[in-house]
């Protein structure tokens, strides 16, 4: 809640207050209030909270996700500067926005939070003033509203086939599918989804490296925060094909797409689209919002390093050759967008690997392997591109610094350059979120457990909490509460039910052979839809601890 | 039979002998090296003899590799190869100590010596047949390095190189052999599969006789390949390249004999499998006769005497085939003294000429080398198998027993022995009889040199004798001694006048033959010969052409092959690269679809959206 | 002896690090890092009990995953090899001193890659040793260094691939509460999902053996590397893949492996023979050392995948031992290559005579390398061999026509270089290349006279293995 209150108060009197002081001050405040939100969070993390009739929901969703979007923005804030306040104004903005998006199951609400952080965006695209920067901004805009108007009509058929507003509310049929796919297509916008992607390319290009660089990562973090929300509906059916289309084409021609580029922002768009499909992985579990996380900020981190790199060369576009021995030149540099691109290929020992492993686990428990081995083979291409940079940062000069063209000889590239009225922080303040962000790179990498933890359902528990004042709330026992005992289905018609601890992984026997393995949610509920049709006749589940023999069991006759 | 640590010993001397020498031996002066390697391999020798007398010994370790035991073993077999090995071995350093006098490589030369002797002594103490192999290889290695001891000349170092893959050839015989015998017996152990497969001096009941003969088969082509025979015979001829006494020691003593030992060690496969045998009586024969003919071209005056290994290996072979395993031992006995005194008195002759090795520039060393003489002709003569002579004894034991097999083969190899009759002589009468034809100074052999050919002489002499036939004396010392170690069948002796008629017979022709070849081969010192026989002689000197048959039907094109799978290789590569640029022009043809049009763009995501639900509600 | 565990793990990541930091610390650290860690490796091999060392952390709770590590038989006898071939290859390898750091860094993977016990940590060992492969290859190689580099990731990358995929189907298709092994072997896939499975896992290490035809990547990553050996000798540790499918695969998917079992057997046999060929063709050493290398995984494959017992202990044998013999050869070829400039096999001749003891040793590794008996090459070789003939007769006797042809180019390269005329004088062994003869020389004798010392550290485990796979011994 106070998280709220310090981005809304902070851009409520910035605006005001801009007109005063100098854009220094109004960067140093909107930097600062975004610093002090993110350090409010990890206070009160782990904490719910309601207000607002609901409206505004404070859960590890919004925890996570807010901290990742946050994060991006802070990073936006520090990197980039302007002589004209407005820019950490709409930084800030978005950022509220953002905090909104993840905070809501409200579908109206989301939508309003969408267009309060999308349309400073849409300014911020146009920051470099110059034919490209407008044409994104134009392009961005113009798509953008159109992907509302479908978002919108999502909301009222949802509306009209569940009488409420409030996403992850269960519904069936057509028009109630039909109302998930159009809200998932406008999210799709804006975590970039093929085929809602578009946009992507051109807008990442066209903006400056500053901007770019919040759209990859503040933006997909609060996308899929919402994402989560809308698709934590039970039936599978309704929304899984839509998805999965969506995920195999954002993985084909993100990667392959990547392939034919030849100037590093617009490969890290490609690259962005690809990521967003792999995120897109994790919502099939339903048990997947941690690994979204994780994954969001191993992404933030990673991508983000490309990108405060780029920055640091150009605010506008950056051909290939431009990084032909980088790491000799400025060995910081090199080092940051070295590791930052092993860890967009997703080797180990780099944060994106766990992230990758992370969503792709999400997908095996979902068993969707078709999706999970289209996702691998693609990032095997992935690894072709990112190295392709990789090795150009490493190579050793056969391209000297005269096919460069650098603002003046022995000027370092780190120095300021003006571009479109936006000038680049220098010095120590652009280096220092290089190394911490390559450092907490390689340290999510070496001990994924650290990152993995804040998103979880009870973040400190191991840490802050002494294991015997664990949750003794929740029920110690575990249980199947539906079907009851002696029931008569039909095959197909029934899914099972239960309860347990939440975290733990169960085991579920039909008849004495093991069928599947559920995991328990947050809420200490499980259930599963059962992986292949039984048989007609009698059948006997039993749920069972990993190890254990025995287990409260469900005798169900399934009928014709 | 005793449980020693001294039999390893056996072996670890000369091994010792190889590290020392190699290590420290150019720090010594010259003759220290020779003279202790020769002690070494001495000591080898009287300690063999010593162990022998106790009545044999054994050492083991078990599961030197998993179910293989590292074990030796010394027994009657094994002691006479020791004898032979370490025996003549010894007079070969001797000599050796001679002929390298002033070689820059003197000490790696009895460096590489003692190891081929350990590598020797492994192979005949060896009870376990990877022991056997270690010692196969090994000796393999030490004769490429002999072969290869002048190495700055191309053809001796190819020489070496081919010895030793066309023994390769052979040793992947040796090792699918042991590859059969362990997937059906599960142990690689001599005396193991011996109590296996023919406990009572027959095969087991319910054994399979199949897997015996592949098994056989296969250990029987690396015999081909280490002894030389058809068709592996290439390499032996080539191998002369090496210093002298390396001829001596490796190709006639020893190494190429262990072809014959392997096949009388495992005798407990080959004794009851008629098919298998007939084989290697075949095998035995045809190179006998296909080493007989090629000595009569050849004008080097060692590749003669390893024409006429080539010839008495084939002997060998057929008494194994025919399963007189001790007679084939025997032949082994009596080959190496008369062998290593024609390859030392060669090595003689080449050193009284400067180096010279060709027979044509030969002539005359009769008046030149008093003592050399002699024992060239004992040489040429137990090889002719003059009668008494113990090249006559060994030789008709083997025409006994062929004859027992078949007369057709007793008749091939009668005709055989006159062949070897008449090549002993022509090598004599060009090298000893008429004019010397060159221009050195012949001088003889400092008496390090003679003195080993001395008792090589008398072993040439006299050694038959421990081997007569039962005619002449009812029980010899070698055959009931040799018959303890060995598997075989016993049978009916040839009735007393039948095996009077073969002695006679081989006799005769031994003797015309001998006279014949004095009386023809002075014709071609002279220079006048037959024309037929100069056209026979230049397919001679060419081995019938069997290098350039190998060459052009399988050395090239494999070589060829090999060339054009190293590019498709390549190819591979570049199929790879293929498969990842359709890949990377796929990308770019999908990236094409970003036109930057907003229209296209606006269209594309209202269909998308449109498509999306349709999946949703018709699913 | 846990912490040995670890720190044998991780001091050499640690060295590595610190080097390319501070190059100035120089070789001294390097040999100091490696030669620590390979009396690590001596001691825990030397006080192995039969029990294994193991170690478990819980590393990442939600889905199970162990920081685990447990080092038997096989890791020992691997550890070793990878250790003693490292501390030889710093030791006497003439490349910047940032490069000895890469090389630290890989061996901390290699080490890791033999000691993980949960699948994952076992992948991240695995792909994470890729990196520091790379770097050497990019940052030092020769010409067409970058193309062989890509070409050298892509194929570990798109193998690695379908095997996390497989790793994530064994565990939730097999049912295990973790990836720990002990939990996976537990519950191995059955049906046509341990096909796949074992599919997934095939393609990886096939890239890793390497098996034809993936083993195209080989022959310009070892051409292309730097001239002195060190990153084709840590190439050559880098080959694991048997190991991988000893451990990992066949135990986790044995019903997939059997499905494939023919198949893999007349790859394996075809690898061999045609790698030997295409040696022989081979117009510069490290070409003609990659072939044979293929040509010997060929082999040991073969016994491999007989998946008996007498097989698997000489194909582990067999990797163990051309680690050190080929990685040796790799570094021996570097000296050469140091003092005659070039790596064509040709050009220099007769350098024997102004070389002998450098000749020697050269020849003793060939020998080694073309399985002498008595040298570290043939008790595997061997193994392999009578395992494989239980199996098929055929194939074996193809394969092993690869033995002729090993002396045939293994001969035909060094006689070109060595013998003949001599066109070049070249400066023989110095003491420091004389301390390296020593103890590769050591070693090599060692195991090939005196196998006993590894197969029975080995032999236990592959007759696990082959009970499981219902072989027997």
């Amino acid at each position: 809640m106070i998280t709220l209150y310090i981005l809304g108060a902070a851009s409520t009197v910035l605006t005001l207050l801009g007109f005063f002081v100098p854009a220094r001050v109004t960067r140093w405040l909107a930097t600062g209030s975004v610093a002090a939100s993110i350090v409010y969070l990890f206070f009160t993390w782990g904490q719910r909270q309601t207000a607002f009739g609901g409206l505004y929901v404070v859960d590890p969703i919004s925890q996570g996700f807010t901290l990742v979007a946050l994060l991006g923005v802070l990073w936006a804030l520090l990197v980039g500067r302007s002589e004209k306040w407005e820019f950490s104004l709409l930084l800030l903005y978005a950022a509220t926005g953002m905090h909104f998006m993840a905070s809501s199951p409200n579908l109206p609400v989301l939508l309003i939070a969408l267009e309060v952080f999308s349309l400073p965006l849409y300014v911020l695209a146009t920051w470099r003033r110059d034919e490209p920067g407008f044409e994104a901004g134009l392009k961005y805009f113009l798509l953008g509203a159109l992907s509302a108007a479908i978002f919108l009509y999502g909301i009222a058929l949802h509306f009209g086939a569940t009488g409420s507003f409030n996403a992850g509310v269960q519904g069936s049929g057509p028009l109630y599918a039909a109302a998930l796919l159009l809200i998932l297509g406008a999210l799709a916008f804006k975590v970039s989804l093929v085929p809602f992607h578009w946009w992507t390319p051109d807008v990442y290009q066209g903006s400056p490296t500053t901007v770019s660089l919040m759209m990859a990562t503040a933006v997909k973090a609060a996308g899929f925060a919402a994402l989560v929300r809308v698709l934590n509906v039970q039936d599978q059916g309704l929304w899984g094909l839509g998805l999965g289309a969506l995920i195999a084409l954002t993985v084909i021609f993100g990667n392959l797409g990547a392939l034919a580029q030849r100037e590093s922002k617009r490969l890290l768009a490609y690259s962005s689209i690809a990521h967003a499909g792999y995120v897109g992985l994790g919502l099939y579990s339903g048990t997947g919002t941690a690994a979204i996380g994780f994954y969001l900020l191993a992404y933030l981190l990673s991508t983000g390093l490309a990108f405060a790199v780029l920055a640091a060369i150009s605010q506008g576009d950056v051909p290939y050759e431009r990084l032909r021995g980088l790491l000799y030149r400025k060995p910081l540099l090199g080092v940051a967008m070295g590791v930052g691109l092993l860890s967009l290929a997703g080797l180990p020992p780099f944060a994106g690997f766990w992230g990758k492993l992370l969503v792709f686990l999400e997908a095996a428990k979902a068993q969707q392997w078709g999706l999970l081995v289209l996702a691998l083979l693609t990032s095997a291409v992935a690894a072709y591109y990112y190295l392709r940079l990789f090795n150009l940062v490493v190579a050793r000069g056969e391209a000297t610094e005269a096919a460069i063209p650098a603002p003046g000889a022995g000027t370092p590239v780190l120095a300021g350059q003006s571009a479109g009225g936006l000038s680049l922080a220098t010095g120590r303040l652009a280096a220092w979120p290089l190394v911490i962000a390559s450092a907490l790179v390689v340290l999510l990498g070496i001990l994924p457990g650290l990152g993995y933890r804040l998103f979880s359902p009870t973040p400190f528990a191991a840490l802050s909490r002494p294991a015997s004042t664990a949750p003794a709330t929740l029920p110690a026992t575990f249980a199947i509460t539906s079907p009851s005992d002696g029931a008569e289905l039909r095959a197909g018609e029934f899914s099972l039910q239960g309860t347990g601890r939440a975290g733990e992984t169960l085991e579920v026997w039909d008849s004495g052979s093991r069928i599947a393995e559920v995991r328990v949610d947050e809420r200490g509920g499980w259930s599963l839809v059962l992986p292949s049709l039984p048989g007609v006749g009698e059948h006997t589940y039993q749920v069972r601890r990993p190890g254990e023999g025995e287990g409260p069991s469900v005798r169900v006759r399934i009928v014709e | 039979m005793q449980e020693t640590v001294l039999l390893p010993l056996i072996i670890l001397l000369p091994l010792l002998g190889f590290a020392v020498l190699g290590l420290w031996g150019r720090r010594l002066p010259e003759p220290v090296p020779g003279v202790v390697a020769s002690a070494l391999v001495l000591g080898s020798l009287l300690l063999g003899l010593v162990l022998l007398g106790q009545g044999g010994a054994r050492w083991a370790v078990e599961d030197w590799i998993p179910g293989v035991p590292l074990s030796f073993v010394l027994d009657n077999l094994s002691g006479l190869m020791v004898m032979v090995v370490a025996g003549v071995g010894f007079l070969i350093h001797v000599y050796a100590i001679g002929y390298m006098h002033s070689d820059p490589g003197f000490s790696r030369f009895f460096s590489y010596f003692n190891l081929f002797i350990a590598a020797m002594l492994v192979l005949v103490l060896g009870d376990s047949l990877p022991v056997v192999f270690i010692g196969w290889e090994g000796v393999g290695l030490a004769s490429y390095l002999l072969i290869g001891f002048w190495y700055t000349e191309r053809v001796n170092a190819d020489s070496a190189r081919k010895a030793f893959i066309v023994n390769r050839i052979g040793d992947l015989g040796f090792l699918l052999g042991m590859g059969v015998l362990w997937a059906h017996f599960g142990t690689l152990s001599i005396s193991e599969l011996r109590e296996l497969i023919a406990p009572e001096g027959e095969f087991a009941v319910g054994i399979n006789v199949a897997a015996v003969s592949l098994a056989a088969f296969l250990l029987f082509i690396g015999a081909i390949g280490k002894s030389a025979q058809v068709p592996l015979m290439v390499w032996l001829p080539d191998a002369m390249a090496g210093p002298t006494p390396v001829s001596a020691l490796i190709h006639a003593a020893t190494m190429v004999t262990a072809g014959v030992y392997l096949l009388c060690r495992n005798s407990f496969l080959y004794f009851d499998l008629p098919d298998v045998s007939f084989w290697v009586v075949l095998i035995g024969m045809l190179t006998a006769l296909y080493g007989a003919l090629c000595a009569f071209g050849q004008t080097d005056i060692k590749r003669i005497v390893a024409y006429s290994t080539l010839s008495q290996l084939g002997y060998m072979f057929v008494a194994a085939g025919v399963g007189a395993y001790w007679v084939a031992m025997f032949h082994v006995l009596t080959h190496a003294f008369f062998k290593a005194l024609l390859f030392m008195s060669s090595g003689a002759v080449i050193h009284a000429l400067g180096g010279e090795q060709d027979v044509r520039k030969m002539g005359g060393m009769w008046n030149y080398l008093p003592q050399t003489r002699i024992h060239g002709l004992v040489g040429a003569l137990a090889l002719g198998g003059l009668p008494l002579l113990s090249g006559f004894w060994s030789k008709d034991a083997i025409l006994a027993a062929s004859y027992e097999y078949s007369a057709l083969l007793w008749f091939v190899m009668l005709i055989t022995a006159a062949l070897t009759a008449l090549y002993s002589m022509r090598w004599f009468v060009l090298v000893f009889m008429g004019k010397y034809r060159g221009h050195e100074h012949p001088h003889e052999s400092p008496a390090v040199m003679t003195w080993p050919n001395h008792v090589l002489t008398l072993g040439s002499l006299f050694a038959g004798f421990v081997g007569l036939p039962y005619v002449v004396q009812s029980e010899n010392l070698l055959e009931p001694w040799l018959n303890k170690a060995i598997v075989h069948h016993e049978h009916e002796k040839l009735p007393v006048l039948d095996e009077w008629a073969l002695i006679l017979v081989s006799a005769v022709v031994a003797l015309g033959a001998l006279y014949y070849g004095y009386r023809f081969f002075q014709a071609e010192a002279a220079g006048r010969l037959p024309a037929w026989f100069t056209r026979f002689q230049e397919a001679s000197l060419r081995s019938f052409y069997a290098d350039d048959v190998y060459n052009a039907l399988l050395v090239r094109p494999l070589k060829s092959l090999a060339k054009i799978l190293f590019d498709a290789d390549g190819g591979l590569l570049g199929g790879f690269w293929w498969l990842g640029s359709a890949t990377g022009n796929l990308g770019a043809l999908l990236a094409r679809l970003e036109t930057g049009y907003l229209r296209f763009y606006a269209a594309g995501l209202l269909i998308a959206a449109v498509l999306l639900v349709l999946v949703g509600v018709i699913r | 002896m846990d912490a040995l565990l670890h720190v044998g793990l991780f001091l050499p990541l640690l060295a590595g690090i610190a080097l390319l930091i501070w190059p100035s610390l120089g070789r001294r650290l390097a040999v100091a890092a490696s030669g620590v860690t390979f009396l690590i490796a001596a001691w825990l091999f030397a006080r192995a009990s039969g029990e294994a060392y193991t170690f478990q952390a819980l590393l990442l709770e939600p889905i199970q995953m162990y920081y685990a590590l447990r080092l038997d038989g096989v890791g020992l006898v691997l550890w070793l090899a990878v250790a003693l071939t490292t501390l030889l290859a710093v030791f006497i390898a003439k490349v910047p001193t940032r490069m000895l750091g890469w090389a630290l860094l890989m061996e901390s993977g290699l080490l890791g890659i033999f000691a993980a016990d949960d699948l994952i940590l076992f992948y991240v060992f695995f792909e994470a040793t890729l990196i520091p492969s790379l770097l050497m290859l990019g940052l030092y190689g020769g010409r067409e260094r970058l193309k062989a580099a890509y070409t050298f990731a892509l194929f570990t990358l798109a193998g690695s691939l379908p095997m996390l995929a497989a790793l994530f189907a064994v565990r939730y298709l097999g049912g295990a509460p973790s990836f720990l092994y002990s939990d996976l072997a537990a519950h191995p896939v059955s049906g046509s999902v341990a096909d796949w499975v074992f599919l997934g896992f095939l393609v990886a290490f096939a890239v890793k053996t390497p098996l034809f035809p993936l083993h195209a990547w080989l022959p310009s990553f070892h051409a292309e590397n730097h001239p002195s050996g060190l990153a084709d000798a840590m190439g050559t540790l880098y080959k694991v893949g048997l190991f991988a499918f000893f451990k990992w695969a066949i135990p986790l998917a044995p019903e997939g492996f059997a499905q494939f079992q023919g198949l893999l057997l007349v790859v394996a046999a075809f690898s061999a023979i045609y790698a030997a060929w295409l040696a022989f063709a081979a117009k510069d050493w490290k070409r003609l050392l990659a072939y044979g290398g293929v040509s010997h995984m060929g082999l040991g494959a073969l016994g491999l995948f007989s998946g008996n017992a007498e097989g698997v202990t000489g194909a582990l044998f067999l990797l163990a031992a051309s680690m050190v013999y080929t990685g040796g050869l790799f570094l021996v070829v570097g000296r050469i290559a140091e003092r005659t400039e070039t790596l064509e096999i040709g050009p220099v001749r007769g350098i024997a005579k102004s070389a002998p003891a450098l000749s020697v040793l050269t020849m003793f590794l060939v020998m080694a390398m073309i399985g002498l008996p008595g040298l570290s090459g043939f008790p595997g070789e061997f193994m392999a061999l009578l395992g494989a003939w239980k199996i098929s007769p055929w194939l074996t006797f193809i394969a092993f026509t690869a033995v002729i042809a090993a002396a045939a180019y293994a001969l035909t390269a060094y006689q070109a270089l060595f013998q003949e005329e001599q066109n070049r004088v070249v400066s023989d062994l110095t003491p420091r290349e004389w301390a390296f003869a020593v103890a590769i020389v050591a070693g090599v004798v060692l195991a090939g006279v005196y196998p006993k010392m590894f197969t029975q550290m080995i032999h236990p485990l592959s007759e696990a293995l082959a009970k499981l796979l219902g072989g027997g011994a």
